[in-house]
């Protein structure tokens, strides 16, 4: 390697010279030179280029993944398809029974959707203070006394169109949604898988409905027993 | 069905450790191309959407990462090759004080942003990426000699700019490197 190949190495590849570079910068004094000027340029480089990353990126990119593998993973098909089939059925049955099952079933994907579209409040793992939880449902009509948990995300949602308090709350570091839905009235608990989600959804007698997901294998009950016994549905 | 649920665990545990390992890079990457960090957040994740759902195809570590690299830049070139946010003047009574590294390091960012696109592609993919050139040939799709041209024009051009020597860099390559 002659001096003139060594400079055109430097300014093309400085990290990547090999052994006929470094036996050359070690006869040629000035190639030497050049050498560490060259390296001491990367390495402003490099610090030029290393620019901060958003916070919570990866977090935001797993999470928008998480959502698709729901659907695309290979072992969720066949659920889904089921699911589509009992569907079609509970379709059915409503149009002849009087459409309960349909309004029930129409309800469980809203709250899927919900979910999946206000995905930014499963991020937080910060526990909100007492008085934001409250806050955010008063415009509900609701009140709480006692949080019911690691409370990370509170807010308002519409569900078929009608205001509803939303929780997020963190059990065993996963989070846990919770919808506080007044003007929703259903008849029965009941257990619901859809969409990669369990759900859990309890009738308050004449005050609405409250529905409890999570990633399946979450549990649920507890967490429904401390948002029912805090909560209280007639504070408007 | 167990055995479809420890792959599906499997790629996500895979997938998970793609994005801690090149999310960042990916990012440094994307915002340099379209100098908006809300464009380059969009490039990096749909960069790693595609990437998921081709997990199966990727298998080598290495080619995961220029296969993300790529496709960065394709949706680039796809969605914003035509907006391109305005550049401030490269004013010196604009910026500021040079105490030490932190001014001449925001003096050379600006620098390497306002470099034409050719030049600033190569150079990133190396700096950024640690690709070598065999690899940036492969990932521009142009032949090796062109890649070392373009990276021995872009390292003295921003070397010139840095030492207060204020020449032109065009984005044509009618000379030879």
């Amino acid at each position: 390697m002659n001096c003139f190949e060594f400079r055109r190495l430097m300014e093309i590849a400085p990290r990547g010279a090999g052994a006929d570079a470094m036996a050359h910068a070690l006869e040629c004094a000035r190639c030497a030179q050049s050498m560490k000027d060259a390296l001491a340029f990367e390495r402003k480089l490099a610090q030029a280029v290393d620019v901060p990353i958003p916070k919570r990126l990866e977090e935001r990119i797993l999470l928008r993944q998480s959502f698709r593998a729901r659907w695309r993973l290979p072992a969720v098909r066949p659920v889904a398809w089921a699911w589509a089939a009992c569907l079609s059925l509970a379709i059915l049955v409503a149009a002849a029974g009087g459409g309960y099952l349909y309004k029930e079933s129409h309800l469980k994907q809203e709250l899927v959707a919900l979910i999946e579209a206000a995905d930014y409040a499963l991020v937080s793992r910060t526990q909100l203070p007492d008085g934001e939880v409250a806050d955010a449902l008063r415009p509900v009509g609701l009140a709480i006394g006692e949080m019911p948990g690691r409370v990370s995300f509170a807010g308002r949602c519409l569900v078929k169109g009608n205001l509803s308090g939303h929780l997020v709350l963190r059990e065993r570091e996963q989070p846990v949604t919770v919808f506080l839905m007044p003007e929703e009235h259903t008849l029965r608990r009941v257990r619901f898988e859809r969409g990669g989600w369990s759900g859990l959804l309890i009738p308050v007698g004449r005050h609405g409905t409250l529905a409890i997901m999570a990633a399946p294998g979450q549990p649920m009950d507890e967490m429904a027993s401390r948002v029912l016994r805090t909560v209280r549905w007639d504070s408007a | 069905m167990q055995d479809e649920q420890s792959v599906g665990s499997r790629l996500e545990v895979r997938f998970e450790a793609m994005v801690r390992a090149f999310s960042g890079d990916l990012f440094r990457y994307a915002l340099f191309l379209s100098r908006d960090r809300s464009q380059a957040e969009d490039l990096t994740q749909e960069a790693f959407l595609r990437a998921w759902r081709s997990l199966s195809s990727l298998r080598e570590e290495s080619k995961a990462k220029s296969w993300l690299f790529t496709t960065v830049r394709r949706e680039y070139l796809r969605q914003f090759e035509r907006f391109q946010p305005p550049l401030d003047e490269l004013d010196p009574e604009r910026m500021p004080e040079p105490r030490g590294n932190e001014a001449e390091t925001m003096w050379l960012r600006r620098l390497i942003e306002r470099l034409p696109m050719i030049y600033k592609e190569p150079l990133m993919l190396q700096v950024i990426g640690g690709f070598s050139g065999n690899e940036i040939a492969q990932m521009l799709d142009i032949p090796r000699a062109t890649v070392n041209t373009r990276l021995f024009r872009a390292r003295v051009h921003l070397r010139q700019l840095l030492d207060g020597r204020n020449l032109e860099l065009r984005d044509d390559e009618a000379s030879g490197g």
